[in-house]
């Protein structure tokens, strides 16, 4: 793919993108800050700009759901660079939005560093297993609220609650990190072309001949979907 | 031309759809109670409900006060939440609605069933608090202070998760009735959240907490920090001085009407939906002003 294809795509991607849902996510995140905020900063705002970062990945679910995924897989621009692109596209507005949160909450340097890596691990995760849901992909931002809102009453110091002063904080921060590159490389493996996955579907695989079953409509029976 | 005929009388009877009747509300609801109770989001609230119930086993007697009454089944009710709305959108999702509105039985039908269907959750709820119960001893009494003093955790506070949990999947049907988009419900989970810490895992005295489904009943000191349990050394935890079982008695009628609020606003439309939330909502707010006071 060259900078050719990336600049005619652009356009018809950015209108297939949910902007209405990706600007109420930043709007929301804006109205939580701005209800929480204070002057210091205290719990309660450091939980409001946590959630608020929290909203603006929920949102990120929907932007890989592509109902046009079946067609598009024939087409010579691979599965990677198309999400590459819509990635590129919308990226930018959430990480303005989260740079206009962190300056609204007035945070220091230490805590907002920490959760911009908390955030950022949160985007991938919901990126990577929107990508590993595929036509499902709606229910990865959900899921990844359920499992943080969780952690958030679970094991609260893992969560960048406490401050540099906590004795978890640091490994905290290293783990949320280490999160946010697990999640990256899950949806970069994710992302491969369905083309190019020998493992799956070359003909020495052992999920072949049940691949090929199910193409000819032999392989079980069609399950109802969750939902 | 008999057809035609036919066709002719069988108009006016199609515009004027019967009343859900009981046994296609019930049929349905089956259906849709199993689905709910397989469906990924109720899961995996079951899971993270069960993971908050193990690290509350090895915690001190004031967070297992605080889990066993209600926070402990946060993961299930939010589950819950996602998964009732997840099923309200179903026929939007699937593009079906033009479909169903071919059908004799109104749209109301299928929302009632989705309704009835919160009840298939009430003996997970339920288990799910035994666990609770059995794996923190509270048979024998919480240990609260580090005076040793114990809790014995009333019916209405065992009451609470159970009783959030239908009430938050009724807001869940009603979201996808009202505001049928899936970007509504997971903002819902957030903002709960957002509530939910500071006004009740904090333990705040304000009045405003027991406008929230979960609710912390107990009565803490102001800025006390004391050593948790008899035999503890560092200060985290509040010096609590009771449990206002009372508010919570209270508290359980609030979240029967807010159930019955959001059923109502799922079910009925128009006039009939003015005076069932003229009739309900000035209950919940006198139920808040006694459970405040």
């Amino acid at each position: 793919v060259t900078a050719r294809h990336a600049i005619a795509l652009a356009a018809p991607v950015g209108r297939s993108l949910p902007r209405l849902h990706l600007a109420g996510a930043a709007g929301a995140a804006l109205l939580l800050v701005a209800l929480t905020a204070s002057e210091p900063p205290g719990a309660t705002a450091l939980l409001g700009l946590q959630l608020a970062g929290m909203t603006l990945a929920l949102s990120l679910g929907l932007v890989l759901e592509d109902p046009a995924a079946p067609t598009l897989a024939g087409s010579p621009v691979g599965l990677l660079a198309r999400r590459l692109l819509t990635l590129a596209l919308c990226l930018p507005f959430l990480a303005a939005t989260w740079a206009a949160l962190l300056m609204l909450a007035g945070l220091d340097g230490t805590w907002a560093l920490a959760l911009t890596i908390q955030v950022s691990a949160l985007a991938a995760l919901v990126l990577a297993l929107a990508a590993g849901l595929g036509p499902r992909a709606s229910m990865a931002g959900p899921a990844v609220v359920l499992l943080f809102a969780t952690a958030r009453l679970l094991v609260p110091q893992w969560t960048l609650t406490a401050g540099s002063h906590d004795a978890h904080w640091a490994a905290a921060e290293v783990m949320w990190a280490a999160l946010a590159a697990a999640g990256a490389l899950a949806l970069a493996w994710l992302s491969r072309d369905p083309a190019t996955r020998p493992l799956l579907t070359g003909r020495r695989s052992p999920l072949a001949p049940w691949l090929r079953a199910r193409s000819r409509g032999g392989g079980g029976r069609d399950r109802p979907r969750p939902g | 031309m008999t057809s035609v005929a036919l066709a002719d009388t069988a108009a006016p009877g199609i515009r004027r759809r019967r009343a859900a009747l009981p046994p296609t509300v019930l049929a349905l609801a089956r259906v849709e109670g199993r689905r709910l109770l397989r469906h990924p989001f109720l899961l995996l609230g079951v899971a993270l409900s069960l993971a908050l119930a193990v690290a509350g086993a090895l915690s001190n007697g004031g967070v297992q006060a605080t889990e066993i009454a209600g926070m402990g089944s946060f993961p299930l009710a939010a589950g819950t939440l996602l998964a009732a709305n997840a099923a309200g959108l179903r026929s939007r999702r699937d593009a079906t609605d033009e479909l169903y509105a071919t059908l004799p039985r109104p749209a109301a039908t299928r929302t009632a069933a989705q309704l009835l269907a919160l009840a298939w959750v009430v003996p997970v709820a339920v288990a799910l608090v035994a666990v609770m119960y059995v794996a923190f001893g509270a048979h024998d009494g919480l240990v609260v202070r580090y005076d040793g003093r114990t809790h014995l955790p009333a019916l209405a506070e065992l009451a609470q998760g159970p009783f959030v949990v239908v009430a938050l999947g009724a807001l869940g049907v009603l979201l996808a009735r009202r505001a049928p988009s899936p970007l509504v419900a997971p903002p819902v989970v957030v903002a709960l959240l957002a509530l939910e810490i500071p006004l009740a895992v904090w333990g705040s005295p304000a009045t405003a907490r027991w406008a929230l489904p979960f609710v912390n009943d107990a009565i803490a000191a102001p800025n006390s920090w004391v050593p948790c349990e008899p035999g503890d050394l560092v200060a985290h935890c509040n010096l609590i001085l009771g449990f206002d079982v009372r508010g919570m008695a209270i508290h359980l009628a609030y979240l029967a009407g807010a159930a019955a609020l959001f059923a109502c606003g799922a079910l009925l439309a128009g006039r009939r939906a003015v005076v069932a939330t003229g009739a309900l909502v000035p209950l919940l707010g006198l139920s808040l002003v006694a459970a405040g006071s």
